[in-house]
């Protein structure tokens, strides 16, 4: 993970202001930061510390567009999407915790603890109140502790097909701590987010009605689950410095705009391919990538092995269906309808893992 | 309450008082160091004025006589960028913020809101700063909303709340996540309507006492010069990019292909175009000027902030033949007032209009709250300008001199502008029209025939100089620009 960092003697002086009167108002600081008795609740944009598309799946893509000229209309050159979260609602409880909690996903997307958020490239510098750049998107303070993975931790197994989407439904303040609440299908559910007693611990309150039967599992974290009474249950979720497995944690290079490797990786990290394709050989939903490309693919229906090459590889991406490997799900990826330059870099990624 | 306004002697007392001044102007500090950047403003029904603030807090306070003695406190805290406000009751608030409408609730009435109810969120989120909306109520418990579009002075996320469009993305500022550009009526149930399209960044609703919605929006591409639409279901007022949120809309087609011609064929006309430079760039909060004389003699009219400019336009309305145009000015030009106009309402008893003021993340800054109240010296001014079968008709507020109608005291042209994906647009066609004649039709009103009158969204500027009211007072303004869409016959 990039290490995170601010000035402390920033923080220290603002931690100071904030603390005088009961109204606490958001100041020119660019590093609001609330307390364990009095936590800031902030929407604003987040930065996505890498967060896989499986966590983000209830958003939609933003891709590369062409640079447009108003007098010429299509010109050379690119613009990249950037990361960051456009819904979500940031808590501050000092510098033992702060948390991300999303609208749409309606979860828990990432906690850090040390600081909040730096808000300079948003909100500008006190003395003109510009956002700074192309990029404005706030920048965490602290270090990581926990990033979420996988789908939602709270299943709710009243559905026999796929789970409805959540709907947020807003927040109430309980003893000054936001209480979300959103809808799953028939079922509400609502979660309060605070700091635990032992270092990185987090602790969610649930409260789920109009559910027959849910679960919660949470992929990567220890957690210990204590039911509290029939419609509540708490969580303490055991939080660790989040490593870059799984994550993209550099930024994507598009200083050119020619297909290359780097750019693959990044699209494998953001399309969410890694939720399905591993590089390490394990099996998942779809085929590893590790060692694929060149080699003979047995597919499903077919007489003969086919050669993963270049034309294999564009048309699964664009058309997943068309050749589905062999003890694989059919219709399990969907088409993604990314660019030539994309579908060649993914290529040019796929090849540096290729087997010698 | 510890945190004390501090008293910004020099800025919270100027007020400009000149002779004959019918209007004077007063800034009202905010705590120190709260950021003024004001969103969205309203009157609670017990008098309290409320303000909502860029970065997250919405607050507070009791209107006093001495600007500098407002006690703010916080009423909604954690909102990102609220820009539009439905003040429901003393307890009660709705928002349109970033990403959702937001009804703000003070349930143990201690004075803070500790429901934050996500009411409706139709619309998405490309991640782009641009994309702020405004809301106005429809009397029925329901709320009309506008979405503004992105600005390519910015990127989009790689996750977008609501729904992507590879084509919306394209243009300057452009339509890459759902309704942006739209207009959306959201009922009281949150059953979303998409009203009309064609928006660049309308910042700025207003259903008036008449149950009509109005729009401004802002000069840029598809904008030649600032508009301001009568808003109907259904409608489409030019910004091609929404299009592709219409659910009619052929998806093959890229709306900025389309050529000019087909555009503007689908298009509805602004009812009053407002030169950018003479008069408004950044339309914003329109407001209506309350009936009778207790703010000057323009009850009935509405006042346009310009979110660009020192100044407020007036807006002076007529339907012709069903559709609505009219005459345009200054209502307020330099005179004290700062840059950065956004957001504008009366006071519960109509005698004060307060202004919001705000451009961080768009321009230079230029921000914070003032008023306006009304002095009781009548102004010597057009009180309106309307269309005639031959020209047009002036009624003044007051008599004016003798000698008045002397045709070299009026100048008139008329120019016209082209919508295109450009950013702006200049005066095209732009020539001087002769003046037939100027007759004095009684103490207070004048009318002018001109040789060419033509519609079809012609402008017409008049220039006026040159006499004086019958009591000696210099006309307020001297410069008009009536939008002929329709000619009176």
């Amino acid at each position: 993970m990039k290490p995170i960092t601010a000035s402390l003697t920033a923080l220290f002086a603002f931690a100071i202001l904030s603390l005088e009167g009961s109204d606490r108002f958001i100041t020119l600081s660019n590093l609001p930061m609330g307390t364990k008795e009095e936590p800031l609740v902030l929407r604003t944009y987040f930065p996505d510390p890498g967060l896989g598309r499986e966590v983000m799946a209830n958003h939609d893509l933003g891709f590369r567009a062409r640079k447009y000229s108003p007098g010429k209309g299509d010109v050379d050159g690119f613009v990249d999407p950037i990361r960051g979260i456009p819904g979500a609602i940031g808590v501050n409880f000092g510098s033992e915790l702060s948390i991300c909690w999303d609208t749409t996903e309606c979860r828990l997307l990432y906690a850090w603890q040390g600081g909040f958020l730096d808000m300079t490239q948003y909100w500008g510098k006190p003395e003109s109140g510009r956002r700074k750049g192309f990029d404005y998107v706030p920048s965490l303070v602290g270090e990581l502790i926990y990033l979420a993975r996988g789908s939602h931790p709270v299943g709710i197994f009243d559905h026999y097909t796929e789970a409805p989407k959540p709907v947020f439904t807003g927040y109430r303040i309980v003893e000054g701590v936001p209480e979300f609440s959103c809808q799953i299908g028939k079922a509400t559910i609502r979660v309060r987010i605070e700091p635990g007693e032992k270092p990185l611990e987090i602790v969610k309150k649930y409260t789920i009605e109009g559910a027959k039967e849910f679960g919660y599992f949470e992929s990567g974290y220890k957690f210990k689950e204590e039911k509290t009474g029939p419609d509540t249950f708490t969580i303490t979720l055991q939080g660790k410095p989040v490593s870059s497995e799984g994550a993209a944690d550099e930024d994507p290079d598009y200083s050119t705009d020619n297909p290359n490797a780097g750019w693959g990786e990044a699209l494998y990290t953001n399309l969410g391919c890694f939720a399905c394709h591993s590089k390490d050989g394990t099996r998942g939903h779809g085929p590893s990538f590790a060692g694929l490309f060149g080699a003979e693919r047995t597919i499903t229906g077919f007489d003969r092995p086919v050669t993963a090459d270049e034309s294999y590889i564009e048309e699964s991406i664009v058309n997943p269906m068309a050749k589905v490997v062999d003890t694989y799900p059919a219709g399990y990826m969907p088409p993604y309808p990314i660019d030539k330059k994309q579908i060649k870099s993914l290529t040019l990624f796929l090849k540096t893992l290729a087997n010698e | 309450m510890k945190i004390l306004p501090v008293l910004l002697l020099a800025a919270s007392t100027l007020s400009c008082l000149r002779a004959h001044e019918p209007y004077s102007i007063e800034t009202i500090p905010f705590p120190e160091g709260v950021p003024p950047e004001v969103g969205a403003i309203g009157f609670t029904p017990s008098g309290d004025l409320a303000v909502a603030l860029r970065r997250s807090d919405l607050i507070i306070a009791t209107p006093q006589k001495d600007p500098a003695k407002f006690e703010w406190r916080l009423f909604a805290s954690g909102l990102h960028n609220a820009c539009g406000m439905h003040i429901v009751s003393d307890h009660e608030i709705i928002v349109s913020q970033m990403a959702e409408l937001t009804r703000l609730v003070d349930t143990n009435k201690d004075g803070r809101a500790d429901l934050y109810e996500s009411l409706a969120s139709p619309w998405g989120m490309s991640g782009n700063y641009h994309e702020t909306n405004h809301l106005v109520p429809d009397g029925k418990g329901g709320h009309f909303v506008a979405i503004g579009t992105a600005s390519h002075n910015g990127p989009v996320f790689y996750n977008v709340k609501g729904d992507y469009s590879k084509v919306g993305r394209r243009g300057r500022n452009f339509s890459a996540a759902t309704w942006k550009g739209w207009i959306l009526h959201i009922d009281r149930e949150g059953k979303t309507t998409p009203w009309a399209s064609g928006f660049r960044m309308h910042n700025g609703i207003l259903l008036d006492s008449k149950n009509r919605l109005w729009a401004g929006d802002n000069q840029g591409d598809w904008k030649a010069a600032t508009p301001f639409y009568h808003v109907e279901r259904g409608n489409f007022y030019g910004h091609v990019s929404s299009l592709v949120w219409d659910p009619e809309w052929n998806p093959a087609i890229d709306p900025l292909d389309l050529p000019l011609e087909e555009i503007n064929r689908m298009k509805t006309p602004a009812a009053v175009l407002l030169p950018h430079a003479e008069m408004n760039r950044s339309a914003s909060e329109p407001v209506e000027i309350p009936e009778g004389t207790v703010f000057g003699p323009y009850g009935g009219q509405i006042i346009l902030p310009d979110n660009n400019g020192e100044r407020l336009s007036r807006l002076m309305l007529e339907e012709v033949d069903g559709v609505y145009q009219g005459a345009c000015t200054h209502f307020f030009q330099d005179n004290g007032l700062r840059p950065g106009n956004n957001r504008a309402v009366f006071s519960p008893d109509k005698t004060t209009l307060y202004i919001g003021q705000t451009s961080r993340g768009w321009g230079q800054i230029a921000e914070g709250l003032q008023r306006i109240r009304y002095t009781g010296t009548a102004p010597f001014d057009v009180k309106t300008m309307t269309l005639t079968p031959s020209g047009f008709r002036l009624t003044f507020t007051k008599k004016a001199a003798k000698g008045a109608e002397s045709p070299e005291n009026f100048q008139f042209s008329r120019h016209r502008y082209e919508d295109t994906g450009n950013y702006g647009g200049d005066k095209l066609d732009e020539s001087g029209i002769k003046i037939l004649d100027v007759r004095r039709v009684d103490d207070r009103t004048i009318e002018i025939d001109l040789e060419d009158l033509d519609d079809g969204g012609w402008v017409y500027g008049m220039k006026l100089d040159g006499f004086r009211s019958a009591d000696d007072q210099p006309l307020r303004t001297g410069l008009f620009y009536y939008t002929v869409n329709r000619l009176k016959k």
